[in-house]
């Protein structure tokens, strides 16, 4: 086995069709420029994926990459990043899950994965100890992903093996196919359970026996409990403990924040049963990622239905919009079920419910009818369609297979005017939130990276109206940005900056491997730069400061642009559908009701985000900001702006 | 010391979440390294059907790993009930690991040698990092509400 | 030592229940255990759920008296 070091990563090039695997030791220069997980992931991806190759086809490479902390025990260390060109946008396909595989990948003797070609039969690959094993999957494919678990762990008959599989959405190339990790963890995001079933790769499995030296253990002991402190101490936590992150429904929809049939509305009154404390009767229990003291998984099983052998976990705060709001159904039984449906086929819970909350609303507008969906009646708040469109979905049947291949795709093959009512950023969809009256987190899907996603830089404490101090103690660390700050949530002034910053610290910790409950996102107290700058010391022995680690993280978010841009992103695709800016929210409480986006301000705003990051005007980056960043020499050729 | 006797480690298993730090804590302050094959302690998790049961060496009153131990490398202090492994006496013939009733005891995959709980030395960090209450440093055992 | 889960979610019977109104974001108190709360400030009324002792929040609004929903058939 090779030999493990903090600086230097580890990392397999796996040959899918010769069945080979080479391991490398990663230039020790890049953890410090690039960290790990989905840092480095994005400058694998630059070096592995040949520029505008075929998402599904056997050039483009599924890199698998845990965190520089991944493992270490620092608090919920426990991600791993997911990355190849996406079959939904064409853009950067980026993902990353908890549970279990990430730190289990490291025991196993590697930082990281790079699966390249296409096997000609099902495979699946078994990850121990230093070597990479390749095993027919033929007997596995089209089983759903509990059965394929099943199925895995009886043949290995090894419990502490962590298993990696797509459903049948993922053979069958849905293009927001997910990969799943566990029965609940899931690499929702951009279609990488497609790219997996582009492959023929049914499974991952992986074990690992080697040791991840830590390079202060007293030290990083003493730090890491300090810091799970921290993160547990704070209100949302405890809240977090007890409900997970379907907490966040009951403020939000009874503000006027939540998607409400497709985009209609922006609250589902009277959806009490969607509130997170109607799961009370169905949790058992809750469950944790590695290392994680927040535990926001609840355990449940329904007594009857397809699903009742099954444990299932969650139910996500997206899969109440998914299922529930965005959808028109009121029912926790209904998410339930369609949670189960979702993970065990295979599919990316925002974009599937996003998908068929568009397809009601299509329905409704008589731009689809029954001869189109198979007979299925599809009108707002059946729950038995939403689930039956999930499995259309999964096996590509009627209006299915054309839902399953994403939102411009799907809206090109229907016609007529069914583009406008679609919600989605780059070609992909928006979590069932409703950002009309909340200028940032716009901001935020209109410029993440890889589409409309809350997860790439949502400033999610703006909706607190926090004191201005405490704004300023987040917001202006650790370059001593001087502009404005305004802790009005309704406000355009000085959110660019929020959402910048957010930004480079999702990075930071999507890089790093922690989770994002456990840093600045629902807590304004909870641990940012100095504190991972301390952590990354203690386990690792590698001493980069705030400072240092900002830029890194600056250097991947600009990084992912330029892959972005290498594959046709232009300013306006940082933009949102017409729809924010036409229609106003006609519920919700006063603070959020009758409210859209001001083009004018809004275009400022996107200006704004670009001048802070170093972009030129049209998003592309200066000469000067590569030169800075040390990404001039590297990717020369590239997409290098400010010359025109 | 209370008139409870010593402290032990105490597993309530309902409260695991699976998340397998303590596991991960123990193999660093042991050895300064993560790496569950070189815990004290193992938790038995399986998503698909609802497992999570730690298990850790219980301190037992009559210590059958102890008794099994043909070369005494195995010893105890029985006010703090912390085990000892004297290494340079372990042959590893695994007849300690053979008897713990609890299967809490294994050895390690490098040394073969039986990876003892000496309770950290008296502040097991096992139960220091559960924030759950799975696992309870206590004399006695803590009621199971939360 | 304390064990870790003892010192955790420890009632602070010290400190007083505050939950901040959604709609005019005025924090007031509830009284302990109750289920429904009105906003001395602007008087909406609110559902409540308890995390702990010491520790409610909202649960989501009494839809009946929330405002503007007259015509809302949905
Ligand atoms: S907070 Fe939830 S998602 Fe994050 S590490 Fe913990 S259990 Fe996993
Ligand atoms: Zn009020």
């Amino acid at each position: 086995m090779s030999q493990v070091s903090v600086t230097s990563q580890r990392l397999a090039v796996i040959d899918l069709e010769r069945r080979t695997f080479r391991v490398e030791q990663l230039d020790p220069q890049l953890t410090s420029r690039f960290l790990g997980g989905r840092g480095l992931a994005a400058r694998l991806l630059m070096q592995y994926a040949p520029r505008g190759c075929d998402p599904l086809g056997p050039e483009n490479p599924l890199i698998i990459s845990a965190g520089l902390l991944t493992g270490t025990m620092a608090s919920a260390s426990a991600r791993v990043n997911f990355a190849a060109r996406s079959p939904l946008t064409g853009l950067l396909g980026s993902s990353n899950m908890g549970g279990g595989f990430g730190p289990e990948l490291r025991w196993a003797g590697f930082e990281h994965l790079v699966i390249r070609g296409r096997a000609s039969e099902p495979l699946w690959l078994y990850v121990r100890d230093g070597k990479v094993e390749f095993f027919p999957a033929a007997r596995l494919w089209g089983q759903g992903v509990y059965q394929t678990r099943r199925s895995l762990y009886a043949e290995i008959a090894d419990p502490r093996a962590q298993v990696l599989c797509i459903g049948p959405a993922g053979e069958n190339q849905v293009r927001f196919a997910c990969i799943m990790g566990g029965i609940k963890s899931a690499a929702g995001r951009t279609g990488m359970g497609a790219v997996m079933g582009s492959k023929n790769l049914k499974a991952i499995v992986c074990r690992g026996r080697g040791d991840l030296p830590i390079a202060r253990p007293e030290k990083a002991l003493e730090y890491n409990r300090r810091v799970i402190g921290q993160v547990v101490s704070s209100k949302v936590s405890r809240v977090m403990q007890r409900w997970g992150t379907a907490f966040i429904f009951d403020v939000t929809n009874t503000t006027g924040l939540v998607r409400t049939r497709n985009f209609q509305y922006n609250q589902l009154p009277r959806s009490e049963d969607l509130e997170c404390e109607a799961m009370e009767p169905y949790s058992q229990s809750m469950a944790a990622c590695f290392g994680c003291q927040v535990h926001c998984r609840h355990r449940y099983r329904l007594a009857s239905g397809p699903y009742r052998d099954f444990w299932g976990q969650g139910p996500e705060y997206s899969s109440l919009g998914a299922f529930g709001t965005e959808v028109g159904c009121r029912s926790m039984r209904t998410v339930l079920e369609c949670n189960h449906l979702v993970n065990d086929l295979g599919l990316d819970t925002i974009e599937t419910g996003s998908m068929i909350a568009w397809a009601m609303e299509l329905y409704e507008k008589g731009i689809l009818t029954r001869a189109d969906t198979g007979g299925l009646e599809l009108g707002w708040g059946n729950d038995r369609a939403v689930a039956e469109m999930i499995r259309q979905i999964a096996y590509r049947r009627h209006l299915g297979d054309i839902l399953a291949r994403g939102p411009l795709p799907a809206a090109e093959a229907i016609g007529k005017d069914s583009r406008r009512y679609l919600i989605q950023v780059k070609g992909m969809s928006s979590l069932h939130s409703d950002e009309r009256p909340t200028p940032s987190l716009a901001l935020n899907i209109a410029v993440a990276s890889r589409g409309a996603d809350h997860l790439r830089g949502r400033p999610a404490i703006d909706l607190y109206n926090l004191p201005l101090d405490l704004l300023e103690k987040v917001y202006r660390r650790p370059d001593g940005y001087d502009g404005p700050l305004v802790n009005d949530w309704t406000s355009y002034r000085g959110k660019a900056r929020m959402v910048m910053w957010q930004e480079i610290l999702y990075m930071l910790v999507d890089s790093l491997g922690i989770c994002k409950f456990h840093t600045v996102f629902f807590s304004p107290n909870h641990p940012a730069f100095e504190e991972f700058s301390q952590l990354v010391e203690y386990n690792t022995g590698l001493e980069l400061s705030a400072r240092q680690l900002w830029t890194a993280g600056w250097r991947c978010c600009v990084l992912e642009r330029i892959y972005n841009l290498d594959h046709g992103l232009a300013r306006d695709d940082d933009w949102l559908p017409d729809r924010f800016f036409d229609e106003p929210t006609p519920l919700g409480l006063p603070v959020a009701r009758g409210k859209c986006l001001d083009r004018e301000k809004f275009a400022a705003m996107v200006s704004e985000y670009y001048r802070l990051y170093g972009l030129d005007r049209d998003g592309r980056p200066s000469p000067e900001l590569l030169n800075r960043l040390g990404l001039s020499g590297q990717l020369a050729g590239h997409a290098a702006g400010g010359g025109q | 010391m209370s008139a409870a006797g010593p402290k032990r480690l105490h597993v309530i298993a309902d409260r695991c979440t699976g998340c397998r730090l303590c596991e991960a804590v123990c193999a660093v302050r042991h050895l300064g390294v993560t790496n569950p094959e070189k815990a004290r302690l193992q938790v038995q998790v399986s998503e698909d059907d609802n497992t999570f049961t730690p298990v850790v060496c219980r301190q037992c009153k009559k210590p059958r790993c102890i008794e099994a131990c043909p070369g005494q490398a195995l010893s105890r202090d029985e006010n703090t009930r912390i085990m000892h492994l004297e290494e340079s006496a372990c042959d590893g013939c695994g007849k300690c690991i053979e008897a713990c009733p609890f299967r809490a005891l294994r050895p390690d995959p490098g040394t073969g040698l039986p990876l003892a709980c000496d309770l950290c030395g008296g502040d097991p960090c096992c139960a220091e990092f559960c924030d759950a209450g799975a696992i309870v440093f206590a004399a006695a055992r803590p009621g199971k509400s939360r | 030592m304390m064990a870790a889960a003892e010192k955790k979610n420890r009632p602070d019977p010290g400190r007083q229940v505050r939950v901040r109104c959604l709609a005019c974001f005025a924090r007031f108190v509830p009284s302990p255990a109750s289920d429904r709360a009105r906003c001395p400030a602007c008087g909406l009324w609110w559902r409540l759920a308890w995390v702990g002792e010491d520790f409610a929040k909202i649960r989501g609004p009494v839809w009946e008296s929330f405002p503007g929903m007259e015509d809302v058939d949905i």
